[in-house]
């Protein structure tokens, strides 16, 4: 195997190299995460989305202009191959509901909540919840500034990690995704899921 | 009664829903996901009254990603 993380202890590298990370959505959060995950040493990854890829994606997800019209797996499994080429990936070009979240994600350390509507988000992190799954989830990074206004909260006694900027009415404002602070978040995901399999409070 | 929400201590009237209480805090409740005492609640569970003591926690769940 490839080792790009010299730096890691052989024991955390075996931690995070064994480690199998489901990616609910991969779109901004999801695509970008997955990418600092597979470049953190994950190496086995599921990753579940039911759209293409579309130009207006190309602001802040981690797919390139030739990729456009293509399954949103499959593009973003050939882009983490070419960082990692030899991942795991088991790529799930389909859409993650009630009833079968659990079943996708039922082999997952962790799962990361990356969907973009509120209603996939809360069904994503109830259904995950119930079947006892930590969840890395994200909410309300739209627009951009505001950087130190995004934190980490934990919550469900440590089942369940919720990165977003709190702010009340920020679903009010219409804030469209930017790269910068989608990236911000989708990093803080990732550094979350490092933290928690090597043992570390996030 | 007190209870916590969101680390903040809070007077409510006996015989307060979860509900009831998300609305009074200005949360559309179908908006957020919320956890008593350390566990996240059901959609349904938001009907329940909250209790002397309880330490509750409610997120918006906004998109935006």
């Amino acid at each position: 195997m490839r080792e790009i993380n010299a730096y890691l202890t052989a024991q955390q590298r075996d931690l995070l190299a064994r480690a199998r990370i489901g990616i609910a959505g991969a779109g901004g959060l999801g695509s970008n995460c997955a990418m600092h995950l597979v470049r953190s040493g994950i190496r086995r990854l599921v990753v579940a989305d039911f759209d293409r890829v579309a130009e207006s994606n190309l602001n802040r997800q981690f797919f390139f202009a030739d990729q456009v019209g293509q399954r949103k797996v499959e593009a973003l499994g050939v882009n983490l191959l070419r960082i990692v080429p030899d991942l795991e990936l088991e790529l799930l070009d389909e859409e993650v509901t009630g009833g079968n979240a659990s079943a996708l994600f039922g082999a997952c350390d962790i799962v990361v909540e990356a969907f973009d509507s509120s209603c996939a988000k809360q069904m994503l992190i109830r259904t995950m919840m119930a079947a006892g799954k930590t969840v890395v989830a994200a909410s309300g990074i739209g627009g951009w500034g505001r950087s130190n206004a995004l934190q980490l909260r934990r919550m469900a006694a440590g089942k369940l990690y919720v990165v977003g900027d709190f702010e009340s009415d920020v679903g009010d404002r219409g804030f469209e995704p930017f790269s910068p602070r989608v990236g911000i978040a989708a990093a803080m995901q990732a550094n979350t899921v490092i933290a928690l399999l090597l043992g570390e409070e996030p | 009664m007190k209870i916590s929400f969101n680390g903040i201590s809070q007077e409510v009237a006996a015989g307060t829903t979860i509900a009831e209480f998300l609305v009074q805090q200005g949360v559309q409740p179908a908006a957020v996901v919320a956890e008593r005492n350390g566990e996240i609640l059901d959609a349904g569970a938001l009907g329940d009254v909250l209790n002397e003591g309880d330490v509750l926690n409610a997120f918006r769940v906004v998109a935006g990603g």
